[in-house]
């Protein structure tokens, strides 16, 4: 058989099984964007879990932050922080193409009068000047006082249309 | 190529077991907030955010519009841009000038190896190419005539990967494969491919199977950011390209000497080859201080290495020279770029480079001893080696002032320093504007004064007193050292969006040089070496037009332009007297082309996409002192791509390209002209088949 022939069939081969191989077992993980919808929580006892917290890409991390969450769905609590001043960042231009579909979140710490003591990305984005642009802003943001100093997750979507 | 292909295929099965695990997000109910912006203006033809001058741009969109797709090189990609001209061996020039562009990858610029750099890179890592050009701000030195600035896939939290086949004639055959992934704050994408053909550089014929032209290249890229904290990123690129050639006979020739007790072999049988290994790693530190200062830190490393092989026997005959040439360099090198926004109308930009090249070139060259009447008497080998350091190193500082909303101003200055043969420097200042006449409407201009040094990479201290009364000998001996080229650049452009879909620029700029840099061919070792015209002028003026609108987009560049140069004052030897004495008055560069032109459509009909564009040249420099002009030619180039389903393999896209619609034969060069080694023809039709498959 001509050598390039021969050649030709082991290499189509060689990737048909690749592919197939590949199909069958890559998951792309769709980061989805979440609608708006506010949650609060002012338990003091969620606080101390969160506090000393962060996101360090750890498993455990991640799903203790998931059974908090859900504790927290179940739990409802019996105030409500609402942002009352809420800041957001310009993308400037030359980040827009970075900023398209980029996904943070953010964990504030509030004290009893809502302000913003401490903020923190627990997710960050990919890009360190979007990020810094947006711990700026967010430092700003204030809240509804309330009984205790509390944490909150807040998502951000960049989004670029 | 199958031992390539089999540990690829290990390394794609190694994969598999890192995705086999599946990850679910779950959908919880914390606040969520949208930070949204438009979108910049997506037409190729625009200003650029960085530097408020022209920038042409393609997206990965626009890139898989072409005919080849992603397996199309880098400078094919830019050829779709106005003012570039086609060349051969990959080359390509941008206004103008010879090889002046500037590669940078994620702002980090590339040193250039001793290949060109289009043929290292392929655009299957690429997010996005710019080419950025005009009056640059202080930030960009050294290679003016054009910035590419390429933006890598990756750097995104994402999981996905891409394989691809590309088959066709000349018998191509590549392969592509590429993925990205993240685990926790560690950002990677990867990229591999491997290409074979019977046509890997311009042959010196017009037939469709040149003779002795095969290619293998292969290439490796892999880019990795961490992230350290919120504000900072530490990323690493590193890359790998081999690409081997044959270089093409010319059947029927005539040998000019013969060889003692040996047989003349064809010249259809001569067996010369280069290889060519350019492989780089950049280490790169990014973030915002506390203080509001935006950096970006690189160190970078070139190792960059040309080997040609003569055909020993052959070469002699034919040329009364065979050179075995071993050039390698090594260059390892800071770049640093900070800026800082002091109030709501200034940003200040500040950095250095530096760069510290070692070249080693070994020549090993067998010719004939000449008689007193010039009749050749014996073979004798010479050797001719060299070694030499360079160092550059720059300084600047500029600012953007916004006085009001509607007028930006960019001025600075560079400090360079070139040590190498030469010892140079120079401070250069550097202005640019943008006014908003409407919303739709911006005038820009700029001013800058370059420093442009040889590329170290080129030169070599060649001792050509060894070849005096041999059949290599040099018409003459003048030897001055090549100098930096020092120029004064004017730049003026408008852009107008006359509607929602069509955008218009028209752009200008005047260059005035002193010591203009050129590079030539002067051996059959695809190495150009550099050498200067004492005084040089270069004007222009480009059109664009680029239209989209649903399922269809299409492009329009047309660019006039002139570059004529005087007096040769460098490597005067690797030219014949007579040339030397009618370049004393203003002749055309070797590269000058006077019109060019490209343009394209694409239209999505009924899930399947149609393209086809056009490069229009007016012909390239020939004859003696390029007096002469090639023949101009038009390429035309068709596609169609569709997304296919079928078992095993489920959703895949499909796309056939056809080169050179109307088999029409044209020439770049005639082997003519100052600076030019032989004659180069343009490819033939060339089918070509497509297949990937995005994960």
């Amino acid at each position: 058989m001509n050598y390039h022939l021969k050649s030709f069939i082991i290499t189509c081969t060689f990737w048909v099984l690749a592919i197939f191989l590949l199909s069958n077992s890559f998951v792309k993980t769709k980061i989805i964007p979440v609608s708006l919808e506010i949650y609060l929580d002012a338990s003091g006892k969620n606080k101390n879990q969160h506090h000393h917290s962060e996101l360090k890409g750890k498993k455990e991390e991640k799903e203790r932050h998931h059974e908090l969450v859900n504790d927290n769905e179940k739990s409802k609590t019996t105030k409500n922080l609402e942002p009352i001043y809420q800041p957001l960042p310009l993308i400037p231009d030359d980040l827009r193409q970075e900023a398209f579909n980029t996904l943070a979140i953010a964990r504030f710490y509030i004290d009893k009068s809502g302000n913003v003591e401490k903020v923190e990305l627990i997710k960050p984005a990919a890009n360190p000047k979007l990020n810094h642009l947006l711990l700026k802003s967010l430092k700003k943001w204030k809240f509804s006082a309330s009984n205790s100093a509390v944490s909150q997750d807040i998502k951000v979507n960049f989004e670029v249309k | 190529m199958k031992k390539f292909l089999l540990s690829f295929t290990i390394f794609i099965l190694w994969q598999n077991s890192i995705y086999a695990a599946t990850v679910t997000q779950k959908r919880d109910s914390i606040l969520s907030y949208d930070i949204t912006a438009t979108k910049l203006d997506d037409s190729r033809n625009k200003l650029s955010a960085k530097t408020g001058q022209s920038s042409y741009s393609f997206s990965q969109e626009n890139i898989n519009n072409l005919p080849q797709a992603q397996t199309s090189s880098l400078n094919q990609v830019l050829l779709r841009a106005p003012g570039v001209t086609q060349d051969s061996f990959g080359q390509i020039h941008i206004r103008g000038d010879h090889s002046n562009a500037q590669y940078r990858i994620n702002d980090v610029m590339i040193p250039q190896g001793i290949s060109s750099f289009g043929q290292s890179f392929d655009t299957h890592f690429a997010q996005s190419v710019d080419l950025l050009r005009g009056a640059l701000p202080a930030q960009y030195g050294y290679r003016t005539a054009g910035v590419v600035d390429i933006k890598t896939k990756g750097g995104k939290f994402s999981k996905g990967g891409r394989s691809e086949i590309v088959l066709g004639g000349n018998q191509t055959m590549g392969f592509n494969q590429q993925i990205s992934g993240f685990r926790d704050k560690l950002n990677y994408y990867l990229n591999a491919t491997y290409l074979q053909n019977n046509r890997g550089l311009e042959p010196p014929t017009a037939a469709r199977n040149p003779i002795h032209d095969e290619t293998k290249q292969d290439k490796l890229f892999g880019y990795f950011s961490y992230l350290l904290d919120a504000k900072k990123r530490l990323s690493l690129i590193v890359a790998n390209a081999n690409n081997n050639f044959q270089i093409p006979n010319n059947p029927n020739q005539s040998a000019e000497f013969e060889l003692s007790g040996l047989a003349i072999p064809p010249s259809a049988n001569l067996n010369q080859r280069q290889k060519e290994a350019n492989r780089y790693a950049i280490l790169a530190l990014q973030g915002v201080s506390d203080l509001d200062v935006d950096y970006q830190i690189s160190l970078f490393s070139r190792q960059s290495n040309n080997k040609f092989m003569a055909d020993n026997n052959g070469d002699l005959a034919y040329l009364g020279i065979a050179s075995n040439l071993n050039r390698t360099s090594l260059a390892n090198g800071l770049q640093g770029d900070f800026s800082k926004q002091i109030n709501d109308k200034n940003i200040l930009r500040y950095g250095l480079f530096f760069s510290d090249e070692r070249v080693a070139s070994n020549k090993n060259s067998s010719v004939f001893d000449l008689d007193i009447s010039g009749d050749p008497i014996s073979t004798r080998n010479i050797l001719d080696n060299s070694k030499q350091n360079s160092q550059t190193y720059g300084l600047y500082l500029q600012n953007e002032f916004k006085p009001w909303q509607k007028l930006t101003l960019n001025f600075g200055a560079r400090l360079d320093s070139y040590k190498s043969y030469s010892n140079e420097s120079q401070l250069s200042p550097r202005f640019g504007a943008t006014y908003d006449l409407t919303s739709d409407t911006k005038i820009y201009g700029g001013y800058a004064r370059y420093f442009t040094p040889p590329r170290s990479e080129l030169l070599s201290n060649s001792t050509i007193n060894q070849f005096n009364q041999t059949s290599a000998q040099a018409q003459n001996s003048g030897n001055s050292k090549v100098r930096v080229e020092r120029s004064n650049y004017f730049d003026l452009g408008i852009s107008h969006k006359l509607t929602k879909n069509l955008s218009l620029n028209l752009d200008s700029y005047y260059k005035e040089s002193k010591n203009l840099l050129d590079e030539g061919q002067f051996s059959n070792a695809l190495i150009f070496v550099p050498f200067n015209y004492a005084r040089g002028k270069s004007y222009g003026i480009e059109f664009g037009a680029d239209y989209k609108k649903d399922n269809f987009s299409a492009f329009f560049n047309f660019s006039a332009q002139k570059t004529r140069a005087k007096n040769i004052n460098s490597s005067q030897y690797l030219f014949e007297s007579d040339e030397l004495e009618r370049a004393l008055s203003y002749i055309h560069v070797d590269h000058d082309q006077s019109y060019t032109s490209s343009f394209g459509a694409t239209y999505l009909l009924y899930n399947t996409n149609y393209g086809f564009d056009a490069l229009y040249a007016s012909g390239l420099r020939r004859g003696f002192a390029n007096q002469d002009r090639m023949p101009s030619y038009l390429q035309f180039n068709v596609s169609a791509s569709k997304d296919l389903t079928m078992p095993i393999i489920n959703k895949f896209n499909a796309k056939i390209a056809m080169l050179n619609l109307f088999n029409r034969t044209y020439q770049l060069h005639d082997g003519s002209g100052v600076g030019i080694g032989a004659s180069q023809y343009g490819i033939r039709r060339t089918i070509y088949l497509i297949l990937s498959k995005s994960f």
